[in-house]
């Protein structure tokens, strides 16, 4: 039988169909002119998960939800906390908080914002049953622990004990202890109230909220966002949004990047509006290239050099971790390495937050004569291992340490990379890794306060991420009458206290501040990043 | 001829069952916990840690789990989900589309270039436009994918829409249409364009020096029908081959152009699923190239017919 006709047709209709199905995609959307109806474009990685407030963690996932709920505080120039959808957050004893919310709010389906729409959003947060990646945040509330029994137990209840609607634009909240903190960890997005609609029927939230999540802040989603099919996620103005809203637009947009570079080269060419964090790579063109639309401040996050204090004795002598503290050469790794996106550290607390005290570490100065001197005096130890996680781009500055310790000490340092931070982990967790380690912290909320009790208090060992095993009784007293201060200038004080007995100490060797480097297009001006590293969009105006 | 078809479909279900097993043994072996590269850089809670792991069956072992996987694929037609509580189907079909339209754009591209180029190249064999092409194909073999991205982004995204104020090529993202995938395409395609040359030049030399050809000029045909009748068509069985593997290698290994060009397609995806461990999604591109592999290679096989009358299946 001659085949040649049927093959014909059969692999013609099968590129057909491929065509076809090839030219389904992709609607054109042209965007030019500076009407109030073009969105304004920010780039954005694609966030972790569905856009729920109690699992997101992440920046990305947090950019958005934070134009679409209204955080009860904010947090203004100045570092100060200030009211946003809470009207007053008083308290007598830093135990027991009201907070009243403020009039006006509704949520974007139209029902009013009530007190219970935060009771329900942090019950379900910290309930242990629903695996919601923020509920750690909640640990200060009385009844937490009833919501976390553990491993392989059953929860028996669906509340804290002490979450209480006064009435429905009254809040109390009553913590185990006293936290005088406690109003600055409310601007986080794990504090998002939820509506009655993001729940099912089997008292879960939702999908379908995840992927349109309805908030009551400036912004609504147009539509559902489909992760992974979706390259924008599409907003626009709540027109019952009591607070102040953008002059002149109404969209936003935010589109999807896997690589900031590409992102950037976007952005040079007007196709994107905002960047919130430039490449390495570009900042040294990218002062050049954007001028005043390149903007430098400081990052709340802290790079550290850490040691297994706990079962590893060659670190215990404090004069061995001063010494290699001294050795390290921080604005060289800061303006090298890092192209001036670091700044060198000089405190356990960040510039970016209140409470800094400039040059308050006084071993984290570079002084390699005096570093050899007393590291040899302290005999400490011969050899060095340096440990990172390979994945997030710490190699180069890793290895700079390593090559200052060896030229400034004369020790052998070796470096050694794990895949994974969490493999890192894993390892001290079994003590069986010996060496230093590479550790980051970036703050939850910014108070002071977060830098110290999360990484450095005994009870960080178990549940918090006290990796080297720190553990001091003059420290944890010290932060816990910060925590009971009267006046948050009080606790500041109390907080710098416990500083400075981490700075005697060194658990964690402070290396680098992070900082933000961001740009923006000619399209837009007046744009302002906050604390939490998030847009103030009510600020920003077209050009 | 349906029967041939029908037995090659059947062919492929063994092929893809093992090839689906093997990739789920594959990312099962990798080291590192999947909920654990969940969180970053936080210790997590065992509690939650313990229900996120029995939630995706994590503790059971590896035949239990696969069954899991592939009892739904098969009874369901369910993909499984990402730990983020996406349908694998969902994520997987809006970024198969972006992947198949940049591969597809690749493809008639190398088809089109490469042929035209191997053809001139081997007609003007020996003088200075056959060494010019043969050194520029061996320039782009040698240029990685990474730098002419790099570069003709850089030059005829950026540069010239700064220059002319109009978009002529789009920087990234695809959300243009056909416009914004010809750059990419070409990028993608480039290291094949310049084999494609070279095997068409190879190929038509060789077919050239045919006692065929010799008989078709001695008749008295015109060169152009010596060449494009008896020649061209005889000289496509090898082009067409290595088109149809490589329609597979274009989707399968387009990471670095879609990062590059912001293209959400599943290369990305691919890259994601290995480091998150996420095996749903592996195995689901993996399953998807395969079928697209075995699919190139039936409609390869039915070309040669169209080609070679002589060749004949049964």
């Amino acid at each position: 039988m001659r085949v040649t006709k049927g093959a014909q047709i059969v692999a013609g209709t099968a590129l057909l169909a491929i065509a076809v199905a090839a030219c389904g995609g992709g609607a054109s959307t042209g965007d030019s002119g500076t009407s109030a109806d073009t969105p304004v474009r920010m780039e954005l990685g694609e966030p972790q998960n569905l856009l729920v407030p109690s699992n997101t963690t992440e920046s990305e996932g947090a950019e958005v939800l934070a134009a679409v709920f209204e955080p009860l505080v904010n947090y203004d120039e100045n570092k100060e906390v200030v009211e946003a959808a809470a009207e007053s957050i008083t308290t007598e004893d830093n135990k027991v908080w009201t907070i009243k919310l403020k009039p006006g709010y509704t949520w974007h389906n139209g029902e009013p914002l009530i007190a219970q729409n935060y009771i329900d959003a942090w019950n379900y947060a910290a309930n242990q049953d629903n695996a919601q990646g923020a509920g750690y945040f909640f640990g200060r509330v009385e009844g937490h622990a009833d919501l976390n029994p553990g491993e392989g137990k059953q929860v028996t209840t669906k509340e804290m004990s002490g979450l209480k609607a006064v009435d429905d634009t009254t809040l109390q909240v009553t913590l185990t202890a006293p936290f005088s903190q406690f109003r600055t960890m409310l601007g986080y997005t794990a504090f998002y109230p939820l509506p009655k609609a993001a729940f099912g029927a089997d008292g879960k939230v939702t999908n379908e909220y995840g992927e349109k999540p309805i908030g009551q802040g400036l912004f609504k989603l147009d539509k559902p966002y489909k992760k992974g099919t979706d390259q924008t996620i599409d907003l626009s103005i709540y027109d019952k949004y009591p607070a102040k809203k953008p002059s002149n637009w109404t969209k936003l947009q935010f589109k999807l990047y896997n690589s900031s570079e590409t992102a950037y080269n976007d952005l040079q060419g007007d196709n994107v509006d905002i960047q919130d964090q430039l490449p390495a790579s570009a900042i040294a063109s990218a002062k050049t290239a954007l001028g005043d639309r390149y903007t430098d401040q400081p990052d709340a996050g802290i790079g550290y050099i850490g040691f297994p204090l706990q079962y590893n004795d060659e670190y215990k002598d404090i004069k061995v971790r001063e010494a290699i503290s001294m050795a390290i050469d921080r604005k060289t790794i800061a303006e090298t390495v890092f192209a001036g996106t670091r700044a060198p550290a000089d405190d356990f607390i960040n510039p970016a937050i209140a409470g800094y005290r400039q040059g308050a570490c006084a071993a984290c100065t570079y002084d390699p004569g005096k570093a050899k001197e007393q590291y040899a005096a302290a005999k400490g130890p011969a050899k060095l291992e340096l440990g990172y996680n390979a994945d997030g781009g710490h190699k180069e500055w890793i290895e700079a340490v390593a090559n200052n310790l060896r030229a400034n000490l004369g020790v052998e340092v070796t470096v050694k990379p794990f895949e994974k931070f969490a493999n890192i982990l894993d390892d001290l967790d079994a003590k069986k890794y010996k060496g230093m380690f590479r550790m980051g912290w970036a703050i939850d909320y910014p108070s002071p306060e977060n830098y110290l009790t999360p990484i450095f208090s005994t009870g960080a060992i178990t549940t918090g991420s006290n990796y080297a095993g720190y553990s001091n009784k003059e420290f944890d007293e010290a932060v816990a009458k910060g925590d009971q201060a009267a006046t948050p200038e009080e606790g500041l004080k109390l907080y710098q206290q416990a500083d400075d007995i981490l700075i005697k100490d060194l658990p964690y060797i402070p290396v680098y501040f992070y900082r933000n480097n961001s740009g923006y297009s000619t399209k837009v001006k007046n744009v302002k990043i906050n604390l939490l590293n998030q847009v103030e969009w009510a600020d920003v105006e077209k050009a | 001829m349906g029967r041939y078809i029908i037995r090659r479909l059947i062919q492929a279900i063994p092929v893809l069952l093992g090839a689906t097993l093997f990739i789920f043994a594959i990312v099962f072996a990798l080291p590192g916990d999947p909920v654990a590269a969940l969180a970053g850089e936080k210790r997590q809670d065992p509690a939650i840690v313990a229900i996120i792991r029995d939630q995706y069956h994590l503790n059971d072992p590896l035949l239990l789990q696969y069954w899991h996987y592939i009892s739904g694929l098969l009874f369901e037609g369910d993909l499984g989900k990402t730990f983020a509580g996406v349908p694998v189907s969902q994520l997987l079909a809006g970024k198969l589309q972006v992947t198949l339209n940049l591969a597809l754009v690749a493809l008639v591209m190398e088809a089109v270039i490469g042929v035209l180029l191997g053809l001139w190249a081997a007609l003007r064999r020996g003088r200075a436009t056959d060494t010019g092409i043969l050194a520029s194909t061996l320039l782009l073999i040698s240029v990685p994918t990474l730098v002419t991205g790099f570069v003709l982004q850089l030059w005829l995204g950026v540069w010239l829409k700064q220059v002319t104020g109009t978009e002529i090529f789009p920087i990234a993202g695809a959300t243009q249409g056909l416009k914004s995938y010809l750059l990419p395409g070409f990028v993608l395609a480039g290291t094949s364009i310049a084999y494609l040359t070279r095997l068409t030049r190879t190929s038509l030399v060789e077919t050239l020096r045919s006692d065929y050809i010799r008989t078709a000029t001695a008749k008295g045909l015109s060169r152009r029908r010596v060449i494009g009748r008896h020649g061209l068509r005889n000289a496509l069985i090898p082009l067409v081959t290595y088109l149809g593997a490589d329609l597979g290698a274009l989707m399968g290994g387009a990471v670095i152009t879609e990062t590059i060009f912001n293209l959400p397609g599943i290369g990305n995806q691919l890259y994601q699923g290995v480091y998150l461990r996420e095996q749903p999604i592996v195995v689901g591109i993996v399953t998807i190239l395969v079928l697209v592999y075995i699919l190139a290679n039936l409609i390869v096989d039915m070309l040669y017919a169209v080609l070679d009358p002589r060749i004949r299946y049964e």
